[in-house]
């Protein structure tokens, strides 16, 4: 049964040049407890993707398309409508652990907090819950740390209690934007390893963001892989991983530095940068960068198209790969 | 939190140590004889003896301020040259006006201030944001004492709602006392008024748009709650430096503030006692206005280590 289902998504901020549109017609799919893993460079707009599920956009941009959390949109819902559905039905963890927790409050009380704003939970219960949320996201001695400020625990620590805090009101949506990127490469492993287990016994969904390919080809069973705001090749995990068929994903899989690649050797990479987003191509956001390049790129916005069960690629050029 | 509180205290004892020291320096041993100063050139050389040996300045500087110190320590100013009364006597007086005066003001302000700062922060490049900011813009241009003089016109002299100077003392009822430092206060909260508002507007936008803000709205907080459960507190900081380097401010301010009000406080009565060279006084009130200016900012900083602790914590 789908749970989230997202329709031509567009957001457009206002940045220094004007209104530009950091995501372009973004749709996908999430299944009642199902995965989905978002990858793509810097930049490309899995941020802002995953904000505006929440509606917490930056001031003065605009999202336009459907986003239906079982059958209501929240892109047509008011603030206060939107503030039951944060943090209770989905809940977000961050980038970074360091700065994601309010540095004056003891971390049980930010635990707390969504329990006594959704679930009206104060007091005695809230401490039991919260206890108890703590030892599930395994940090050590509980009955102490949850009076612990945030700059006494580790980075990896403090990610626990955002898992910890988003846990809280048991929602159907869990969206972690880089949950991993800005930790030690052990603690990597443990955190993943943390959310895959959590989202397995609870039954919840995940939306996964990500920049690195090995990350989501562990963790989750859909892959949408992004570029320029547009999801440029999406599918199950297997499949994609098996068959890249966008000129964007095989360079981006190609950056990927593989083990057993001789130390040293140059990691090849997509040539050229991500262009600001007024710069992005007005058709195909790939085009200026892409090596197959060619005039009805720059006209035509490829369409998504399946290219095997379960996987579509949007790709003019895609149909050729094996002439190549 | 008790080792930073003795760290505190320390470094409290040394900057008010020093600074008796400079002024010290400053006002009896740097070239320029004392007794001259408070003579005049033209003195007889008679008289000038004879206040030398009043003030004790035959001896040793070392002496003087050894003297001078442990007199603090008994609760002994000495006398004043110009009123005959114990300098205690005459800063107990005027504390009266002054202390009333500066705190006041210091309310005042920090009570608006912090109102007009979070409005304007939360109405962000709105009109209400440009109007906050012009009037803080009119308060840092206007000088205090041109802005006590309209105040005079305004609600003295046209409207007859407040005297225009003076004090009565607080014998003759407080409402009486009340009524006198209106317009002295309004004064002075007007230049404190305009900064901290800055400070506090820029430093509740800073804040609000911190991670952990986010992470607050994430949680399903309203933006106002998230303002007033996670922004104010750690916006609070800031303000509070600045607000205790104004202080300063305020206690240098009332020597202009009490002279354009006439208000007998210890800003007329430095102002009045280097007017006549009244050394005693001069010295010993000087001090306590370093006094109160370290006191304050001992004070802001055990404020710091109860809002924020990272700061109880480390030390
Ligand atoms: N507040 C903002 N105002 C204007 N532009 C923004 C804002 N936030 C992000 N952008 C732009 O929107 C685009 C998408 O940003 P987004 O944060 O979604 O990228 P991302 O894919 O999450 O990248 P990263 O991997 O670096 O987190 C970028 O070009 C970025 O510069
Ligand atoms: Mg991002």
């Amino acid at each position: 049964m789908t749970l989230l289902s997202v329709r031509d998504l567009t957001v457009e901020l206002q940045t220094s040049r004007g209104m530009a549109a950091a995501v372009r017609g973004v749709s996908f799919d999430l299944e009642k407890g199902g995965t989905l893993g978002i990858v793509g460079e810097s930049g490309c707009g899995k941020s802002i993707t995953a904000l505006s599920l929440l509606g917490l956009l930056p001031d003065g941009a605009r999202a336009t398309g459907r986003v239906d959390l079982d059958g209501t949109d929240l892109l047509s819902l008011d603030e206060d409508d939107l503030c039951h559905v944060r943090g209770n039905r989905i809940a977000m963890i961050f980038q970074e652990p360091m700065t994601s927790l309010n540095p004056v409050h003891r971390i049980g009380r930010q635990i707390a907090e969504p329990l006594r704003l959704h679930r009206g939970l104060g007091g005695a219960g809230a401490r039991e819950e919260v206890l108890r949320l703590l030892h599930r996201v395994g940090l050590p001695d509980p009955a102490r740390r949850i009076n612990a400020y945030p700059h006494q625990l580790s980075g990896g620590q403090r990610q626990r209690v955002m898992i910890a805090m988003a846990l809280s009101c048991a929602p159907d949506i869990l969206l972690a934007d880089e949950p991993t990127t800005a930790l030690d490469v052990t603690i990597q492993g443990q955190i993943l390893d943390l959310i895959n287990e959590l989202v397995e016994d609870t039954g919840m969904g995940l939306i996964l963001i990500s920049h690195d390919l090995g990350v989501i080809s562990e963790s989750v069973d859909n892959v949408a892989v992004m570029y320029g705001g547009a999801i440029v090749e999406q599918g199950t995990t297997d499949r994609l991983f098996a068959d890249l068929v966008h000129p964007y994903s095989q360079g981006l899989f190609a950056a990927v530095p593989r083990p057993g690649a001789v130390r040293g050797a140059r990691l090849q990479t997509i040539a050229g940068t991500v262009p600001e987003l007024a710069d992005l191509p007005p058709a195909c956001t790939f085009a200026d960068r892409c090596a197959k390049a060619s005039p009805v790129c720059w006209r035509e916005t490829p369409a998504m198209t399946a290219f095997g069960p379960g996987h579509a690629a949007a790709c003019h050029h895609h149909e050729r790969r094996g002439d190549a | 939190m008790s080792v930073f509180l003795a760290r505190r205290f320390l470094s409290f004892l040394i900057t008010v140590s020093g600074a008796s020291v400079i002024i010290f320096l400053l006002l009896e041993v740097l070239p320029g004889d004392p007794a001259l100063t408070m003579l005049g050139v033209d003195a007889p050389d008679s008289a000038i003896e004879a206040i030398r040996l009043e003030l004790g300045l035959d001896r040793p500087a070392f002496i003087r301020y050894v003297d001078w110190i442990a007199g603090l320590f008994r609760g002994e100013m000495g006398l004043s040259y110009v009123y005959k009364v114990p300098v205690t006597e005459l800063i107990g007086q005027r504390l009266h006006v002054t202390l009333p005066l500066a705190i006041g003001a210091m309310v005042l302000a920090t009570l608006v201030s912090l109102s007009l700062g979070i409005f304007a922060a939360t109405n962000h490049n709105r009109i209400g944001d440009y109007g906050v900011m012009g009037f803080s813009q009119l308060g840092l241009a206007i000088p205090d004492f041109w802005f006590g003089i309209l105040l005079i016109i305004l609600f003295a002299v046209v409207l007859h709602w407040l005297p225009s100077g003076g004090f009565p003392g607080w014998d003759e009822g407080i409402w009486r006392g009340v009524r006198s430092l209106m317009l002295p206060v309004f004064t002075q909260a007007l230049g404190l008024t305009a900064i901290m508002t800055r400070v506090t507007r820029s430093s509740v936008l800073e804040v609000a748009r911190e991670d952990f803000v986010r992470t607050a709205r994430a949680k399903g907080l309203s933006r106002r709650a998230a303002l007033w459960r996670h922004v104010l507190r750690n916006a609070l900081v800031p303000v509070l430096t600045i607000g205790g380097l104004l202080v300063a401010t305020v206690v240098t301010g009332t020597l202009i503030i009490e002279n354009v009000f006439a208000l007998p406080g210890l800003g007329k009565l430095i102002f009045d006692a280097i007017s006549n060279r009244d050394l005693m006084v001069v010295k010993n009130v000087v001090l306590l206005f370093a006094a109160i200016v370290v006191v304050v900012n001992f004070v802001v900083d055990i404020l710091y280590a109860l809002v924020d602790p990272r700061i109880r914590i480390q030390s």
